[in-house]
C-alpha cells in the first residue's frame, strides 16, 4: 500500500523584492556615476541675470534682469584699497577678483561667445598657479588675462567702453608682475583698482552703460 | 512532493496482469494531512468494455493511493484490484465534483475485482 505525502512549496522572495533591490542598485551607481564634479562646483552658477547687450531681443529675460551688480563686487573693490602695503595684497586682490570675473561670463548673454570663453579659460590658467598658493608664480599673465577677458566683454556688448578697455590693457602690459617694491605695489594697486570699476560697469545692463 | 516521494504523475498504470490501462493525469490532496488521497488515472482508449470518450475528452478514473503499489524504478503504478479486461467496470471518474457515494462504488468496485 502506498503513501505519498505533500509539503508546501517554500515560498519564493517576492519579485517586488529584487525589483526594488535592483533600483536601489541602480539608483547608487547612477549617483557615483552621474555626480557633479567637484571642481564644477567652484565655478560660481550664474544665479543672477544682470546686463543684456543691446543685440539681445527686448522680451528676453536678460533684458528684464533688474540692473544691479553684484554685492560681492563693493567689497572686492574695497579689498583693492584696503590690503594695500602688504607683499601679497596684489595676488589677494587678483585672487578675489576671479570669482567675479567668472561670475560676469556666466552672463546669459555672454557665456555663449568664443572669444570671452577663451578669454577666460587664459585668465583661469594663468591664475591657477598664484589659487595654488604657488610663491613662485608670476602675477603678470593673471593681470593681463583679466584686462584681456575685460576687453573681450567689453567688445561683446559694450562698444562705447572701447577706450577705457583698451586703455585697461595698455596699462596691464606695463605691469612688471612684481609686487615687491611700494612703487610697484601701487602701479598693481592703481590697475586693480581700474580692472574693479571697469567689472563693476560692466556688471551693469548694457542699456544702462550706454 | 513531500522530499523523498515520488510524484507519480505521468506514470503508467497496470493492472493485476501486467497490462497498462493508463496514465496517472494528476494527484487529488488532502491539503491538511498532507497527503495524496487519489491518483486521477487518464485511461487508454481501446480498452475493452469502455465506451469511446466524447470529443475532446478523456475517460478517467480515480484509485485511491492506499490501493496502489507504486514501483519507483520502473515508473509503474500496479493495481492488483485492477486488470486490464475489468477495468471497464469500475465507476468512471466525470466531473471533479465528487458524489457522496463515489467512494463507496469505489471500494466496493475494488473489493469485488480482488
Amino acid at each position: 500500500m502506498a503513501e505519498l505525502r505533500i509539503q508546501p512549496k517554500k515560498p519564493t522572495p517576492s519579485p517586488w523584492l529584487l525589483i526594488g533591490l535592483a533600483v536601489l542598485l541602480l539608483s547608487a551607481a547612477a549617483y557615483f556615476y552621474l555626480r557633479p564634479d567637484p571642481t564644477d562646483e567652484l565655478v560660481p552658477a550664474a544665479t543672477t541675470t544682470l546686463a543684456p547687450a543691446d543685440s539681445l531681443a527686448p522680451d528676453s529675460p536678460a533684458t528684464q534682469a533688474p540692473a544691479t551688480p553684484p554685492a560681492d563686487l563693493d567689497s572686492v573693490a574695497s579689498s583693492a584699497f584696503t590690503t594695500e602695503g602688504t607683499s601679497s595684497s596684489t595676488r589677494t586682490t587678483l585672487l578675489e577678483l576671479s570669482p567675479k570675473l567668472t561670475e560676469l561670463t556666466d552672463r546669459a548673454d555672454l557665456r555663449d561667445d568664443a572669444a570671452i570663453r577663451e578669454q577666460r579659460d587664459n585668465f583661469t590658467s594663468a591664475t591657477a598657479r598664484l589659487a595654488d598658493g604657488d610663491p613662485q608664480a608670476s602675477l603678470r599673465p593673471g593681470l593681463l588675462a583679466a584686462a584681456s577677458l575685460l576687453l573681450a566683454v567689453q567688445q561683446k556688448g559694450y562698444p562705447n567702453l572701447d577706450t577705457e578697455a583698451n586703455n585697461l590693457l595698455r596699462q596691464a602690459s606695463q605691469l612688471s608682475g612684481r609686487d615687491a617694491t611700494p612703487a610697484e605695489q601701487a602701479q598693481n594697486r592703481a590697475y586693480l583698482a581700474q580692472v574693479t570699476t571697469m567689472l563693476n560697469t560692466l556688471s551693469y545692463p548694457a542699456r544702462d552703460v550706454l | 512532493m513531500a522530499t523523498g516521494d515520488p510524484d507519480p504523475r505521468g506514470w503508467t498504470v497496470r493492472g493485476r496482469d501486467g497490462k497498462a490501462f493508463g496514465v496517472v493525469h494528476e494527484l487529488l490532496v488532502d491539503p491538511a494531512a498532507q497527503q495524496v488521497l487519489y491518483l486521477n488515472v487518464q485511461l487508454d482508449h481501446g480498452l475493452p468494455g469502455v465506451p469511446p470518450p466524447a470529443p475532446h475528452t478523456e475517460k478517467q478514473i480515480l484509485l485511491p493511493v492506499a490501493a496502489v503499489n507504486l514501483d519507483t524504478e520502473g515508473s509503474n503504478v500496479f493495481v492488483t484490484a485492477l486488470s486490464h479486461d475489468t477495468v471497464a467496470s469500475y465507476p468512471p471518474f466525470v466531473d471533479f465534483m465528487l458524489p457522496a457515494d463515489f467512494e463507496t462504488a469505489m471500494q466496493q468496485a475494488l473489493t469485488a475485482q480482488s
